[in-house]
């Protein structure tokens, strides 16, 4: 469930990770991975540079444990580290990728499928990360305001006119 | 479906094009232990051996003696060099200037460094291999010709000396290459407080004399971000402090850094201008700036009715944001409250202005404003956003209306139950638009 995504709740689960706890490790995983995947396939366009992208992401969070304090925005941490580490990948990618080829899945019902695939194509880069950050990463729209460079109330605007094209795809 | 129902399914949308990679990252994460572990035991088992080794040898301390100034001299770091362009490479070496151990800190140092060895091979050397590699594989050449060099040593003397001698090697290599190179250099002996940098470079998984240089150019500029720059090269970190004016107080620096990569500040004063139609700009400034990892310009200008401010992709000249405020200089010169129209650009449309009829965001948005650059947000009244809800509606007597207001979302939600249904609204705080509504049978079940 995505709801546990709170500071608290995840300072708790690096401190246990911390020490050595793969439990702890493996529900840090469960929680986080969705919405390392999607901010990544946003910016990625490419589920296999996504998936990866998670890979390196939890490495990077073992290999940095050992100095983890706890501290007030463990969420922020993390988003930092999944953004660097896929901005290092386009970095080093020079080819375009098409999004089409991208979500193949076995799990998703072929709707889902066509819904995610909306997602990626016809809302704007800002609008998904916006939908995203605030729904799955569960930051508010400050704070999204921040991380984007953006002021509230086009945060807010932009996020509901997303909210509009979801509905009017998804009939919800 | 409700936003807490929404946000489920979104989330198991993604859980579900994900295959259980856990097992596969433990299995690194174990593997990287282990290393460490090797590493950890190989220098325990050098302590074990070397205490044996000074009980038997307590009896020849002549040859300890000797022993121990070979040690001194050929294996003990005497100085760390860090070489940062963008691929970035971490070289310690003794007091003979003979490498001792060498480290590719990224996957770019990495493919500089494949092939090479360069244990006890002269600085000199090393340095020759390290930056021809550079040269010949495209990390440097008249488009990207900044170089970071950064010398710790405790000996601040050494450090100076070798630091010269280094800007100078570097310098002379890529003349030969016809290259127009900017060297930037630093010492960290002097710097015993580095707690700043060694996180950041830690975080971030960058040298650190790259740290120290963003740590100091940010201290120079409060306007810049640490995180904005951690990936950026060092010519487009060079550019940014070339373009701030922000001297880097701890850094000696020889040459400019080249700009030749981006379409100058002449084209994105254009792409602005022609964007927002304006053909006589008052106030005009262009400055680099970093904005996610990547070089914008930075362009502002004024016209008698508007503030306008572009951020332009200095690689492509994409518009990546656009800003257009009423210019409060005109209207008004002493009030410090005053209402505003305020009107943000759609970044993705090409006509810049908000088509849908729907999107209230763009029409003569009223917000508080109490100075130029610090906004205030009005929210309606909870009255306001019930008569909204009941106005739609077309109820006059509900029965148990309730109205909550949530501040993270910024949304009014009023619910109240009328005959036989409950009604359910969603309200924008800000413009008292109807987000959601919804309208439900009451199950007696």
């Amino acid at each position: 469930m995505n709801q546990l995504i709170e500071s608290s709740y995840l300072d708790k689960l690096l401190i246990k990770t911390k020490e050595n706890n793969q439990e702890a490790f493996h529900e840090l995983y469960e929680i986080l991975k969705a919405p390392i995947y999607s901010y990544s396939l946003t910016l990625l366009k490419n589920k296999d540079d996504a998936l990866d992208n998670i890979q390196d992401v939890f490495i990077k969070i073992y290999e940095n444990i050992s100095s983890y304090e706890p501290m007030k925005k463990p969420l922020n941490w993390i988003f930092t580290i999944t953004k660097n580490l896929a901005f290092t990948k386009l970095r080093k990618r020079k080819d375009t990728v098409d999004i089409d080829q991208t979500l193949i899945t076995t799990k998703n019902s072929k709707e889902d499928q066509i819904f995610l695939k909306f997602l990626l194509k016809q809302l704007s880069q800002e609008e998904q990360t916006i939908i995203l950050l605030h729904l799955l990463w569960g930051f508010k729209f400050q704070e999204i305001a921040k991380i984007i460079d953006s002021n509230l109330s086009t945060v807010l605007s932009k996020y509901h006119r997303a909210i509009k094209k979801i509905k009017e795809k998804e009939e919800i | 479906m409700k936003k807490k129902e929404f946000k489920q399914k979104l989330f198991d949308m993604y859980n579900n094009e994900i295959p259980d990679q856990f097992d596969e990252i433990i299995l690194k994460c174990k593997k990287i232990r282990n290393g460490r572990k090797k590493e950890m035991e190989k220098k325990s088992k050098k302590s074990f051996w070397g205490f044996r080794l000074s009980i038997a040898v307590s009896a020849i301390i002549l040859i300890l003696g000797i022993s121990y100034f070979s040690y001194d001299t050929n294996f003990k770091v005497d100085s760390i060099i860090d070489i940062d362009v963008n691929p970035s490479i971490e070289l310690k070496i003794n007091k003979k200037d003979q490498i001792i151990k060498y480290k590719a800190l990224n996957d770019d140092a990495k493919e500089i460094l494949d092939g090479m060895d360069l244990e006890k091979v002269d600085i000199d050397i090393a340095l020759n291999a390290i930056i021809g590699s550079m040269v010949t594989k495209g990390y440097l050449d008249d488009i990207s010709n900044s170089i970071l060099i950064s010398v710790d040593n405790n000996d601040q003397n050494k450090a100076e000396k070798i630091r010269k001698e280094l800007v100078s090697k570097i310098d002379n290599i890529l003349n030969t290459d016809k290259i127009q190179s900017s060297v930037l250099s630093q010492t960290m002996s002097n710097n015993k407080n580095l707690s700043e940098e060694e996180k950041l470079s830690k975080d971030y998984d960058i040298s650190l004399g790259k740290a120290k240089l963003i740590v100091d150019l940010t201290k120079n500029n409060s306007l810049l971000k640490k995180e904005d720059l951690v990936n950026l090269s060092i010519n487009e970190i060079n550019v940014l402090a070339e373009g701030k004016n922000s001297s880097l107080t701890n850094v000696e620096k020889q040459g400019e850094a080249s700009t030749k990569a981006y379409i100058g500040k002449e084209k994105a004063k254009d792409i602005a201008l022609n964007h927002a139609k304006v053909t006589n700009p008052q106030k005009l400034e262009i400055e680099f700036d970093a904005d996610d990892g990547m070089i914008v310009y930075d362009v502002e200008f004024e016209t008698n009715s508007y503030e306008y401010d572009y951020e332009i992709d200095a690689v492509n000249g994409n518009i990546i944001n656009s800003k257009k405020e009423i210019n409060d200089d005109i209207t008004t010169n002493s009030n410090t409250t005053n209402n505003n129209t305020d009107i943000d650009y759609d970044d993705d449309d090409d006509d810049d202005y908000d088509d849908d009829d729907d999107d209230y965001y763009y029409d003569n948005k009223t917000t508080t404003k109490k100075t130029t650059t610090t906004k205030t947000t009005t929210y309606i009244s909870s009255d306001k956003a019930k008569e909204i809800a009941l106005n739609h509606s077309k109820i006059s007597n509900p029965k148990k209306i309730k109205v909550e207001f949530d501040k993270e979302d910024h949304e009014y939600s009023v619910e109240f139950i009328y005959e036989e249904y409950e009604y359910d609204y969603e309200i924008d705080a800000i413009s008292g638009k109807i987000i959601d509504y919804d309208k439900e049978r009451i199950d007696n079940d």
